[in-house]
């Protein structure tokens, strides 16, 4: 294999995990859209706050065995329960005061704004400016050996696993279970779903539930690669709403491919838009335009779905309320 | 009419609402409300655009708790229970305007009704369309509606008939103790009208039923009991014949022509 061929294919799986971390973070904004009709701006905090607090827990069991994986995996609840609370502080009392839809959707905007700075400043006072990093075990320090010519950090394919597993796990809950399939009806018609006993009240908490801990993991995951830091919590909220508006609003299929394509465009515009560019531009033009442009690119993709699909790549289907 | 007239003391009230009281503001929608609906009878209530019909409707489904009053199940007080813990004690409604969840299957529609009563949703593991015994009662219930072949299809698929059917089939799915009506012929054709009516009849006896329609014919061919409401006040209520007799109801609601339609409808 040409040294090209192994660079092209080591890029194409960097982008395939940059796009499975950010499905991470979109998977939960877009269920809770999705399912409960809210827009949370706090997710990104919840993301903030599960790189934070996993970070902060595999910094205490220092020299634990596994202590990077339980700071991770006890984060989980934390988050989890993070979110049943904005459930039952924010998100209820708005739904219930009696507010027309579009009125909703601003309060909504305007309270998680709220709580974003709110877990900013928080963070701030127990964490620091400064970023905090992880020592990850040695079974995720290596390469990993993909034929001859590639070689991949044994990390970014432990993102890879970790993404693909949490996307089927999320497709058959949504789509074999008992729970997804009434998550599915709440999504559809929230009424209609209640009057067939449907328990909406308690769906409405597991989802906040559940969406808080995706950001939370997405969040603790990028710890190794990038640090915790206070910049995470809006850095991740835009490029979430990025991705859930091209694959279309409420749709985990939709965000899933979304994801996927932002990532491997970031990745791939990173590497070789200087070069593509180069061809065609002088040399000196060519390199000062392509960072530009490389960090524009998503928004441009954004740009152009949204021109050829305005719904996004996936609208899921229309919403049956009255 | 005399066979109907017999039923009427017949069964055990199933549902009783004694007293209920609703405002909104300054405007009373709902005052000291007495109705109550025995076990295999028809309650019809009837009443000008206006006079509280949908909003009674919705303090016995739990989508509005009333002020004051009782509002009580087969016994049990559901005055302020949510809208979900009624359904599962046996209460189940059809919506005014044709109510589905689109973008779900047919058959995931089913399924989640028949599951809603007695399922708990924290079951995890196992596909749900394999569950037993409730796959199967959904599948036993599209046969009987002859809506089998349409069980994979979109609801959005379907004919306006086809879904006020399923509609039906979602109500009955938990085979609940008291079926709240709301405008089933609304929109029908006169011949889907008489179908519908032909469908309520052969339920009758089966499920108690109150019926909130302006349909004449088919309240009159439906109740056991007619109760007319106006302004939020029940100013009659009786058999069909004393009712259709009384002086104020005429007066109030039904005007000088019985036969006349309060409401047109579309040609067939």
């Amino acid at each position: 294999m040409s040294a090209e061929a192994a660079l092209i294919i080591t890029q194409l799986l960097n982008g395939v995990q940059l796009g499975l971390l950010l499905f991470l973070v979109a998977a939960g904004l877009t269920l809770i859209f999705g399912v409960l009709d809210f827009v949370n701006l706090a997710h990104g905090a919840f993301v903030m706050l599960g790189a934070f607090i996993s970070a902060s827990i595999a910094g205490m069991l220092q020299g634990v065995p596994g202590g990077w994986l339980l700071g991770v995996v006890l984060m989980l609840p934390l988050l989890a329960l993070l979110g049943m609370a904005l459930e039952l502080l924010l998100a209820r009392p708005l739904q219930r005061a009696g507010l027309t839809p579009a009125a909703l959707h601003l309060a909504q905007v305007l309270a998680t704004f709220g709580v974003l700075l709110a877990c900013s400043a928080v963070a701030m006072m127990i964490w620091g400016t400064q970023g905090m990093g992880v020592v990850l075990p040695g079974w995720l320090r290596g390469q990993v050996a993909l034929g001859e010519a590639v070689q991949l950090p044994a990390y970014r394919l432990f993102i890879i696993v970790i993404g693909l597993m949490v996307a089927l796990a999320l497709h058959l809950l949504l789509q074999r279970t008992r729970l997804g399939m009434q998550l599915r009806a709440v999504a559809s018609n929230a009424d209609m779903a209640a009057a067939l006993g449907a328990p909406v009240d308690a769906l409405r908490v597991a989802v906040f539930a559940l969406g808080a801990a995706l950001a939370g993991l997405a969040g603790a995951l990028m710890v190794p690669i990038a640090e915790a830091s206070l910049g995470m919590a809006v850095e991740y909220i835009i490029i979430a709403f990025v991705i859930i508006i091209i694959g279309g609003l409420g749709s985990l299929k939709g965000s899933f491919f979304a994801a996927l394509l932002v990532g491997m465009l970031d990745t791939l515009g990173r590497a070789f838009l200087d070069d593509a560019l180069a061809a065609v531009l002088p040399l000196e033009l060519a390199e000062t335009a392509a960072p530009a442009l490389s960090s524009m690119s998503i928004y441009l993709l954004m740009a152009a779905v949204l021109i050829w699909k305005p719904a996004g790549l996936f609208p899921p289907p229309t919403r049956g309320r009255h | 009419m005399s066979r109907r007239q017999d039923r009427v003391q017949d069964g055990q009230p199933v549902l009783q609402v004694r007293g209920v009281r609703k405002a909104f503001g300054g405007l009373q929608v709902a005052q000291d409300i007495d109705l109550e609906v025995r076990q295999g009878t028809v309650h019809a209530l009837i009443g000008p655009n206006g006079a509280g019909k949908t909003t009674l409707l919705a303090q016995i489904c739990g989508e509005i708790i009333p002020d004051g009053g009782r509002i009580l199940l087969n016994g049990q007080d559901i005055t302020t229970l949510a809208v979900h813990a009624r359904a599962r004690l046996g209460l189940a409604r059809s919506f005014q305007i044709t109510s589905l969840l689109n973008g779900l299957s047919v058959f995931d529609n089913v399924l989640l009704a028949v599951l809603g009563r007695s399922a708990s949703p924290w079951r995890m593991w196992g596909n749900v369309r394999r569950q037993e015994p409730f796959a199967s009662q959904a599948r036993a219930l599209l046969e009987e509606a002859g809506l089998a072949r349409r069980a994979d299809d979109d609801v959005l698929a379907l004919s306006h008939g086809e879904q006020r059917q399923l509609e039906l089939v979602l109500a009955l799915a938990a085979s609940p103790a008291l079926l709240l009506l709301d405008e089933p012929m609304a929109g029908l054709s006169a011949a889907e009208s008489a179908e519908m009516t032909q469908r309520l009849m052969q339920l009758k006896g089966h499920h108690a039923m109150l019926l909130v329609e302006h349909d004449m014919d088919a309240v009159f061919a439906l109740a056991d009991t007619v109760s007319v409401l106006v302004n939020g006040r029940i100013i009659a209520s009786g058999p069909p014949e004393v009712v259709r007799a009384n002086a104020e109801v005429q007066a109030a609601y039904l005007g000088e022509g019985m036969e006349e339609q309060p409401q047109s409808r579309p040609p067939a």
